[in-house]
């Protein structure tokens, strides 16, 4: 079967870059007025946000109020990576570690423009998303109004410095497409400049073809240790075409997926440290050949990842020998207990809980050759459809 | 799911609705409160196994009011479990609606029943053929392939899209081929 993945579509990326990166400075006058720079037309567009809505000034009540943990307790924690247990741990909002960073992955179900109108909902994404470094945010439905363009500009008038990457949208038909997203703490991590594409996929074997970027931890460190340097790849499988009567299994495809962009940014930039993440609609028995790849393993295995707590759709992947940065510290963020909510208002969140794993901000010295693992699995035959890949 | 809740789901949804397939009509409302519908799908497909609603839910994956219709697609993804006194209202609503989207999910429900929906060949065989809509297209051939050998009626028009079609269109027929020639 042809492969043409890990292909960058670097100038189409880059132009969609720009054009967000140009869309969202220019329509948040607010920016100006949080900067040095204290001008007129800052206080203008603050008014204005006001005046109009788009800024619920009682949020700054709850941001910088009374130091209580938003987050609550119900975070995982363990020493033993690939144990669905979950324990509990708290994480402090205003107290992160700066010895390590939270990578996570959030499918916000339909986040389009139901949910930015909606000034509660987005609050809660909001303080959901400020407890990690980095997020990976799946089903953004884009429309007039950027949701991921709210949510950044939400999270910034509170004073954080969160910035974002969105992709195109991706999948079937005019009408069920999606973007991807990347948002992070730009105080802690950079995304490296042009390192955000969408994989190409010529042969059409995925419905939503992942996003790729490559970011590095800010460290600030005199020693001159190097950072923490990883990319993530970004992935949304759709329900059908990863069931049991699938014709082509997508987590047979994300296989290759993963090791063609690890062998291209590896021949690229030396890159070493992948971590694919998303809503992968499997649990661990289901993510065949995915799950095949030596070392390679979910960090949260079967935990339950839906609001109803029924189902294991969300996986954080990476290579156990090549990321030895990850600390064995992971979590499934329960919106119910976060906020102190009923299943049906967690809900109108979303159906999935973020799923996070905590890492080191230093790059780990390699103990093994400095060459990443090539995949030698056998090819294994597909239950479905008896097809070889 | 209770009875009582699933009665009272498809009560709301089937309000004065249209006749199923009326020309025109895209699951439309009747006398519903958008937001009623809305709110109503997004229980359904907040559940875990639906039945006996299939045809109702397919049809409003064709309304004009996007949320409605990603709601309704949520729940035909997530939730709904089509069963066989369903398949002559699906294969009806796959002939007569011309809506891509509606043709999608009633060829998805069709394949979801596999050989039960033996009857469905010729319908599927059609909108492989004629339909203008490459998702809905693509299901179809897809559904024939889990049909299997019962498809053998659409072996002319799975023929035809695994020599010149999109490269997930052909790669879907070929194997629909395949399953039909093998169980054959």
């Amino acid at each position: 079967m042809g492969w043409l993945l890990g292909r960058r579509s670097r100038s189409k990326r880059s132009r969609s870059s720009r054009k967000n990166d140009r869309s969202f400075s220019t329509s948040i006058p607010l920016l100006r007025w949080l900067g040095p720079s204290f001008t007129f037309s800052g206080i203008v567009g603050l008014l204005f946000m006001v005046v109009t809505g788009r800024i619920d000034l009682s949020v700054f009540d709850q941001w910088m109020g009374n130091g209580e943990n938003p987050i609550g307790e119900l975070i995982a924690d363990s020493g033993q990576p690939q144990r669905s247990r979950i324990e509990p741990v708290a994480l402090q909002m205003d107290n992160r570690s700066r010895e390590t960073i939270r990578i996570a992955t959030f499918n916000i179900q339909f986040f389009g423009p139901s949910k930015v109108s909606n000034p509660q909902i987005m609050q809660s994404i909001a303080r959901i998303v400020s407890q990690f470094d980095v997020v990976a945010i799946q089903e953004i439905r884009n429309g007039q109004v950027s949701p991921i363009g709210e949510l950044v500009s939400l999270l910034r008038a509170s004073g954080a410095s969160y910035s974002s990457s969105v992709s195109e949208s991706i999948g079937e038909g005019d009408r069920y497409k999606e973007a991807y997203a990347f948002v992070y703490d730009q105080s802690r991590i950079a995304m490296i400049p042009g390192s955000a594409y969408v994989v190409q996929d010529p042969d059409e074997l995925m419905s939503r073809e992942p996003m790729v970027a490559s970011f590095e931890t800010r460290t600030g460190s005199p020693d001159g240790r190097p950072p923490f340097r990883f990319t993530l790849i970004n992935v949304h499988t759709s329900p059908s075409e990863v069931a049991e009567n699938a014709i082509i299994n997508e987590m047979n495809v994300l296989d290759d997926v993963f090791t063609s962009v690890r062998n291209y940014e590896y021949g690229m930039t030396g890159e070493e440290d992948f971590i694919l993440l998303g809503d992968l609609n499997v649990d661990t028995a289901g993510l065949r050949e995915l799950g095949q790849i030596p070392s390679v393993f979910s960090i949260a295995g079967d935990a339950m990842t839906n609001t109803r707590r029924t189902k294991t759709y969300d996986h954080i992947l990476i290579d156990r020998n090549m990321t030895t940065e990850f600390t064995g510290r992971y979590g499934i963020l329960d919106l119910q207990n976060t906020f102190g909510i009923s299943e049906e208002e967690a809900l109108k969140i979303s159906d999935h809980f973020p799923v996070w794993a905590e890492f080191t901000i230093y790059e780990a010295p390699r103990l093994t050759p400095q060459v990443p693992p090539i995949a030698t699995r056998n090819q294994t035959r597909d239950q479905a459809s008896g097809t070889r890949y | 799911m209770s009875s009582n809740q699933k009665a009272a789901w498809a009560q709301t949804l089937s309000q004065n609705q249209q006749t199923v397939g009326s020309p025109g009509d895209h699951g439309g409302l009747g006398n519903l409160k958008p937001e009623t519908v809305i709110e109503t799908l997004q229980q359904v497909s907040n559940s875990d196994s639906v039945t006996g609603m299939t045809v109702r839910i397919v049809e409003l994956a064709g309304n004009s009011n996007d949320e409605i219709r990603m709601w309704a697609a949520e729940a035909l993804e997530r939730a709904i479990q089509p069963s066989a006194d369903e398949i002559s209202s699906l294969i009806k609503v796959l002939e007569e609606n011309e809506e891509g989207e509606v043709r999608y999910w009633a060829a998805t429900m069709l394949g979801r029943l596999g050989g039960a929906a033996a009857q469905a060949g010729q319908a599927l065989s059609d909108c492989l053929d004629k339909s203008l809509h490459l998702p809905a297209r693509e299901r179809s051939a897809w559904a024939l392939c889990q049909i299997g050998e019962a498809a053998a009626v659409a072996k002319d028009s799975l023929s035809k899209a695994a020599e010149d079609a999109p490269p997930r269109l052909k790669r879907l027929a070929t194997e629909a081929l395949k399953r039909i020639g093998e169980a054959a």
